[in-house]
This record gives C-alpha cells, sequence and structure tokens, in this order.
C-alpha cells in the first residue's frame, strides 16, 4: 500500500485516525496501531506479516530478558542472539543470492566454476528498515539507553508503525518512548495541523516533483547510449532531484502521519544539497541512517578516537556497509566507499576545503555527489562505467533539455533543493490557522489530480 | 443547528469545493503539458480521433489528439510519413483493428511504435501503423484499397481480429475498447450531467478506479442480457457458426490479394490473446466477461472460434507460401502480456514486436 494510493488517502488512513482517535487507552491504541501496522504491511505480501512477527517477538522477549538480567554474561547473550537473528533474516533474504553470485564469478575468474542452483528468495519489502528498528531496541537494551517495554503491543505498535515501516525514517525506541508512553492522552488536535501540513508537503515532493522528473529521467538514464555529454548529466542531476524528492516526500508524509496520531518521527533530511562538504552532507541526508551506522557501528569500532589510520578505517567500513545496506550490489558497495573516501579526504583536506568560498564549496560538493550517484543508480558496473565516460568526454548524441519543460522543471526542482525550504523549515514554529485548510485543500486537490492521473508509483526506497 | 455548526459546515464544503476545483484545474493543466490537450476542451476519444466521411468510410481525424494518442496528418497514428518511400528502404505498413493500433500500452510501447524502434537499426525500415480501432477485415481491404496502396509498401503484417465475425452476418466497423465512457456526441448544454461527464478529474477516476470484479460482473450480465434480449431469441450460436468463419477468411483472403495486387508481400498474424490453449477458471471468467462485447457467443463458441480461425489463418498462408507470424502459440495464455483479453500491454506489445520484425527481417523484401 503506498502513501500516494487512493486506497491508503480514502480507506486506510481515514478508518485508522477514526477508530484511533475513538479509542481512549493507551493499551488499546498500541493494539490498534500494531494491528494496522500488520493490516498495512499485509497489503504487500502476507506471507512476510510472519517474518516480521517473528523479529518482533525475538527482540522483545530479548528486552524482557534486558531488563531484569544482571549477569553480563546473560547480558551478552541476550544481545548476540537476537541481533544475530535480525541480520540472519536480512542476510538471508537480502544478500544471499549476491553471496552466491560472487562467489561463482570468483571460482570462475580462477578456473574452477562451481554450479548452484539458482533460488527464487523474495525480498520482504521493508526488511532493512524494521530489523534495523529491532537492532536498536536491542541495543539500546543493553547499554541501558532505555528501560525496555513490558508491554508487548506497545513494542509491536512501535516495530510495525505503518508510518515509517516499509521505507524509514529508522526510529529508534527512545526517539518516540516518550510520545509511546503518553498516547492514551495525546490531544488529536494538537499537532494535527501541522502533521496534515507535513503529509501535503510530501505528497508534494513526491507526485509532483519526483514523479514529473521520473517521467523523463528513468527512459534517458535506460538510454543512456544514446546521450550526449550534457544529456547524460542532466539525467544524473535529475536522478540526484528525483531521489531526494522521493525520498524525502517519503519521510515528510512518515513525519505528518506520526504527528496526526501525536508521535513525533525525527527529521530524515534536512535539505542535502546545501551541504558545503562531504561530512556536513552526511549530516543531512538520510539522517536516521547515518546516525544509527555513527551510533551502533563508527563508534563501536572506535570512532575518531584512535590513530588517523584506525579513523579513516572506521569510516570507510562504516560507509561500506552503509552502501550495503542500500543494495545487494557491488554498485552499492562502491557507492558507499566513494563516500567513505570522500570523508577520508575532506578530512585530511578540511583546513584548505574551509577557506574556499561557501559557493564554491556547494557546488563542488554537488557535483560530487551527482557523480556517486551513478553508482547508485546504474545496475552493473558497464553501465555505470558507460554514463561516467559519457559524462567524462565529450559526446555527441541526444539530450533532455532540447525540451523546454524538462529544461524548467530541472531548474525548478534544482533551485527548491539547493535554496529553498524543506518541510521542517516551512513548519518550524507553525500555528494553525483556519485559512491554512484552504491551501491544504488546493495541495490536496492537486496531489489527487496526478495520483489518479498517473497510476501506482512506488517509492525507490522501497527496493531496500 | 448552532451558528458554529452551521459556519463549520460551511468550511468544510468550502475546503470539498476547493479540493474539487484544484483537482480539476491539476488535471486539466497536467493533461497539457503532457499530451498537449487545451484545459478549455472537454476531450473525448472518439470525437476526437476519428471521423466518419460522406461516403460512410470511418477513419482518423488528420492531426487528431487524445491524451497520447497522436495522429500525424493522414489520419495514423504514428510519426508523419511521405507518400513514395525512400529508396533502400523498406516500407512496412501494418493493417488491424485496437491490437494494432495500441489501447493498453504507455506511450510509445504500442507493437507499432516498439517495431519501428527494432527495425530501425540497421535504419532500413519505414513502419506505417494504419490499424484503427473496431477495424473489421472488410473495412480494411477498403481503406488499404482507397488510401494506403498508394503508400507503395513492400510488405503488409495483416494482424486481424475473427471475433468481430461473431457479432453480425456482416460486421460494421465498431467503436470497441474504449476505456473512455463519454459520449461520442459533441456535449449537451451545459448540466450537472455534462458537467461529470466533461470533468477531468471524473474521467481520470473513472480510469484509476476498477470496479470490484463482482460488481463488474453484475454489470457485464445485465448489458449482455439486454443487448440478447435487442437482438431477439435465438440470437445465441448453440455451435461455431461455420458461415461466419468462413465469411471471416473470404474477407481475409480478399484482403491479402488486394494487397499482393498492389506489389506488396503479406504477412498473416494469427489473433493471440489472454486464455491459454486449455482454459483455466480464470480464463473461463475472461471470456464471460467479454461476451458483452459478442452477445451472440457463448464461452464455448468464442474459443472454439477463436481456436479455428487461427488454424484456418495458418493453412490460408500455407496455401498462398505467406509469411505466418504465429503470434497466438507465442502469446496465449501469458496474462501479463494483455491489458485484457486481447488487447497487449506493454510486454505483450515488446513480444509481438519482436516476433514480428524477426519474421520480417527474414523476408528479405528490398525495394
Amino acid at each position: 500500500m503506498l502513501f500516494n494510493s487512493l486506497v491508503f488517502l480514502f480507506v486506510f488512513l481515514p478508518i485508522t485516525y477514526l477508530v484511533f482517535w475513538a479509542l481512549r487507552s493507551s493499551q488499546y491504541r498500541y493494539v490498534w496501531l500494531a494491528i494496522t501496522g500488520y493490516v498495512f504491511y499485509g497489503y504487500w505480501d502476507p506471507r512476510f506479516c510472519l517474518l516480521m512477527l517473528f523479529s518482533t517477538l525475538v527482540s522483545y522477549f530479548a528486552g524482557i530478558g534486558l531488563f531484569y538480567a544482571t549477569s553480563p554474561v546473560w547480558r551478552k547473550v541476550l544481545l548476540i542472539v537476537p541481533i544475530c537473528v535480525d541480520l540472519g533474516l536480512l542476510g538471508f533474504f537480502k544478500y544471499t543470492m549476491f553471496a552466491i553470485s560472487t562467489w561463482q564469478t570468483a571460482m570462475e575468474s580462477i578456473g574452477y566454476p562451481v554450479y548452484i542452483p539458482a533460488l527464487q528468495i523474495v525480498l520482504p519489502v521493508g526488511i532493512s528498515f524494521y530489523t534495523f528498528h529491532t537492532i536498536t531496541y536491542i541495543v539500546d537494551s543493553y547499554r541501558r539507553t532505555i528501560r525496555p517495554t513490558r508491554n508487548v503491543f506497545e513494542f509491536a505498535a512501535y516495530v510495525s508503525l505503518f508510518s515509517q515501516l516499509v521505507a524509514g525514517p529508522i526510529v529508534r525506541f527512545r526517539q518516540i518512548e516518550e510520545d509511546l508512553e503518553s498516547l492514551g492522552s495525546a490531544d488529536r488536535t494538537r499537532w494535527l495541523g501541522k502533521g496534515v501540513g507535513f503529509f501535503l508537503v510530501g505528497l508534494l515532493e513526491k507526485v509532483l516533483i519526483a514523479d514529473s522528473l521520473a517521467a523523463w529521467v528513468n527512459p534517458a538514464i535506460e538510454n543512456y547510449q544514446h546521450l550526449s555529454t550534457l544529456g547524460v548529466w542532466s539525467a544524473m542531476v535529475g536522478y540526484s532531484l528525483q531521489l531526494y524528492f522521493d525520498f524525502c516526500g517519503y519521510s515528510d508524509m512518515a513525519v505528518g502521519l506520526g504527528f496526526m496520531f501525536g508521535i513525533r518521527i525525527p527529521q530524515n533530511f534536512d535539505s542535502p544539497y546545501k551541504a558545503g562538504d562531504p561530512s556536513d552532507f552526511w549530516r543531512r541526508w538520510h539522517i536516521s541512517l547515518s546516525t544509527c551506522l555513527r551510533d551502533y557501528l563508527y563508534i563501536p569500532l572506535g570512532g575518531s578516537r584512535g590513530s588517523e589510520w584506525n579513523t579513516n578505517r572506521n569510516l570507510l567500513l562504516t560507509m561500506l556497509i552503509g552502501g550495503l545496506w542500500h543494495g545487494a550490489s557491488w554498485t552499492f558497495v562502491v557507492w558507499g566507499l566513494y563516500h567513505g573516501l570522500l570523508l577520508i579526504i575532506h578530512r585530511a583536506t578540511a583546513n584548505h576545503w574551509e577557506r574556499l568560498p561557501f559557493a564554491l564549496r556547494q557546488a563542488a560538493m554537488l557535483l560530487l555527489v551527482v557523480i556517486g550517484w551513478v553508482f547508485f543508480r546504474a545496475t552493473d558496473f558497464a553501465m555505470a562505467s558507460g554514463i561516467l565516460g559519457r559524462m567524462f568526454a565529450v559526446t555527441e548524441g541526444e539530450s533532455p533539455l532540447a525540451s523546454r519543460l524538462v529544461a524548467l522543471s530541472l531548474a525548478a526542482s534544482a533551485a527548491l533543493a539547493i535554496w529553498g525550504p524543506n518541510a521542517f523549515d516551512i513548519f518550524k514554529n507553525y500555528e494553525w490557522k483556519a485559512w491554512h485548510g484552504w491551501g491544504f485543500a488546493v495541495a490536496f486537490g492537486m496531489c489527487l489530480a496526478l495520483i489518479v492521473g498517473n497510476g501506482d508509483s512506488p517509492f525507490l526506497y522501497f527496493q531496500f | 443547528m448552532t451558528f458554529n455548526k452551521i459556519t463549520h459546515s460551511f468550511y468544510w464544503a468550502g475546503i470539498a469545493i476547493i479540493i474539487f476545483a484544484s483537482a480539476e484545474l491539476a488535471s486539466r493543466v497536467d493533461d497539457w503539458l503532457r499530451d498537449g490537450v487545451s484545459p478549455l476542451i472537454s476531450p473525448n476519444f472518439d470525437r476526437d480521433l476519428f471521423e466518419t466521411t460522406e461516403d460512410g468510410e470511418r477513419r482518423g481525424k488528420p492531426l487528431g489528439r487524445y491524451k497520447h494518442w497522436h495522429l500525424n496528418s493522414m489520419g495514423i497514428r504514428g510519426p508523419e510519413i511521405a507518400l513514395q518511400p525512400s529508396a533502400n528502404r523498406t516500407r512496412v505498413l501494418l493493417i488491424g483493428s485496437s491490437e494494432t493500433f495500441g489501447m493498453y500500452e504507455s506511450p510509445g510501447m504500442d507493437f507499432a511504435a516498439q517495431l519501428r524502434s527494432i527495425l530501425a537499426s540497421p535504419r532500413e525500415y519505414d513502419v506505417i501503423n494504419t490499424a484503427l480501432p473496431g477495424m473489421t477485415v472488410d473495412t480494411a481491404r477498403r481503406a488499404y484499397s482507397r488510401r494506403f496502396a498508394r503508400l507503395k509498401p513492400h510488405i503488409v503484417v495483416i494482424y486481424v481480429s475473427p471475433l468481430f465475425y461473431l457479432n453480425a452476418a456482416s460486421p460494421e466497423p465498431q467503436i470497441s475498447h474504449r476505456r473512455d465512457k463519454t459520449p461520442p456526441n459533441p456535449p449537451a448544454p451545459l448540466n450537472a450531467v455534462s458537467l461529470i461527464d466533461n470533468s477531468r478529474l471524473i474521467q481520470r477516476l473513472r480510469t484509476a478506479i476498477d470496479k470490484p470484479d463482482f460488481l463488474q460482473n453484475q454489470i457485464n450480465a445485465r448489458t449482455l442480457e439486454a443487448k440478447r434480449k435487442a437482438l431477439g431469441p435465438g440470437c445465441v450460436y448453440s455451435a461455431v457458426p461455420v458461415e461466419q468463419l468462413d465469411l471471416f477468411m473470404s474477407d481475409l483472403t480478399a484482403l491479402v490479394e488486394v494487397v499482393e495486387e498492389s506489389g506488396a508481400t503479406a504477412v498473416l498474424v494469427t489473433h493471440a490473446w489472454r486464455c491459454s490453449d486449455e482454459l483455466s477458471s480464470i480464463d473461463i471468467s475472461d471470456l464471460e466477461s467479454s461476451l458483452v462485447n459478442t452477445p451472440r457467443a457463448t464461452v464455448r463458441v468464442l474459443y472454439d472460434f477463436e481456436t479455428l480461425a487461427k488454424k484456418r489463418v495458418i493453412a490460408l498462408g500455407q496455401q498462398r507460401g505467406l509469411a505466418v507470424v504465429d503470434l497466438a502459440e507465442k502469446l496465449n495464455g501469458r496474462r501479463a502480456a494483455f491489458g485484457d483479453l486481447v488487447h497487449f500491454s506493454n510486454t505483450g506489445a515488446t513480444s509481438a514486436a519482436q516476433e514480428i520484425a524477426n519474421c520480417l527481417m527474414s523476408i528479405h523484401c528490398k525495394p
């Protein structure tokens, strides 16, 4: 079920909202959120609800154990076992075929071809996200950063909360613990206007900007062999913007939905294309993932506490894992390594870098990010090298910019991404006024027309 | 009702009106930006794309446009074409009805466009799509004789549907398979019904929202009953109407002869559909739904007629030494290849284009 679908907007959301606020106690609301989360998830494929339930129960009981256990050995066991279960599930469903094909390629290259029958493993939607939810919960429980909940429905509601279930943000239990605890006494109208506003801004980002860009970017990139140098650059810049508005749009909708149900979901994008250096970029792009990687991988590895060599190693490893998280493909690994290298180089040259005018730093950063997206978008290295080849060697061919409408859409969305406000800027000190309803109505009407006109358009991050 | 409640009601009514108005405006602007459709007109598939000449021939309207269906100055789908074929280029002409015209495929993904793409390299072929929705074999023959033979094609690919021949003794061109429900005549004076019919948002909603199967089946059953009642008692075929099959083959043979007389090579394509050769329950359900388009048939008659027609087309090809693309063999039963019973999806159009391209490249019909 997509947020930008008629069944979500006119059936699922109204029913979920009305019943939720008709219920009066926290317990009933937890149960209702858990049920609706499973209905939402099961709409994709009911079989995978069992998988999510299994992961939820393992982590819940491990949390209970960590609540009571005092023995360091037992606490270690209760930390490692559920994490292994979650990573095992993720590894099996997401990386098995990748591992097999890599092994086959490696063996063939040294003259020992092996045959392994192809397994038809379906990747459950959102598994990368909800397993991270449960892993962060277990680690925080172990570290005693949070007090594990003894209420199974509260925990189930947290894991299966439909607003962030399939494409993030990765919300840690401690980030919404306070709101979950006070769910029974939440005021329906307190954040309603803000929630609707965030949701509509996200919907506009998705259906008006991202999907409009996708209409020409996708065919252009699929036929990159026919594009000129300018054409390839415009297609990749278009993809950079499409990806940003698609993912940011989803995150803003998730935040809006959270507000509607009395839950404050943290910001996931802070205008990343305004960044002036690689560190700044990763403080702004997919914030929930980068902070998870920082807190649960980079810092435990040693962070920047050791030597320069160790810091660089930790950075590189963290970004490599971050790349691999996005997809079971070597192009994602290279993308992660690329950003790791950028971070390392920036650390080494920060003094010189900071002396440059900000506009120049921002332009350079944009250029570097667009180049990185080539690996993110390409299906294999042949495609990546083909695109990069056309980007850096003057080539004749077609260009999507020949269409004025395309050029205009590219310029407008770039201007918005680089200089415009994001949803959090817009609603920073928001206070509802009655006339805001008119504006929301106009926005919703526009989105409705585009949704029914263009059909289903999944979010790009669903594939992760 | 208190004053507050009244103002509250007005407020929400105003919200609803604004939503509808902005959605309607956005629909019109979106159509204008995507397909060049003026925001001020009320587009209609039949009225905007087709016209009937003084002698009763139904043809495409020159430069007609409806959504992503654009016709050229000849009133056929595709780019502008010169009357005379270029030297060293093989001119391929497609003739057929809505399956060839392209109904469900995304813009540029109908099999004619894909065939054009496939044959673009090594850039020796021109592909002209003369198909029209509702074109029967006989009307195709007449259209070819009057208008398309002068384009001097080297190859004519004939992909026609036998199912028209289950409707009447002499099947007339039909406006079939349209998804848009607006009436074919110019809109009536402004009133609530015409507002709804002319609303772009309502048109989009009708296309986007699929009726649940049980509801659609009920609607189809009632429509079928009404049509059969209008045709009179005894209208339903109890067995395959052999005379209709013979008529189809006779018209098809006449079309082939006209093509050959013009100096072109005819290529026959067997008619494909979504049903597999061994009918499953879902296939039967599909055929039952489609009886509304062929009210004189039963499911058995429909299936047998299509199967026999396919065999007769192959036999005709063998008899006259014509190339036959057995698309039915390749695509029947592949549900993903079809948007409905007979019209291709993008996937189906790709397969059809590839099969036909393979055949054409083996014919070696050079100018």
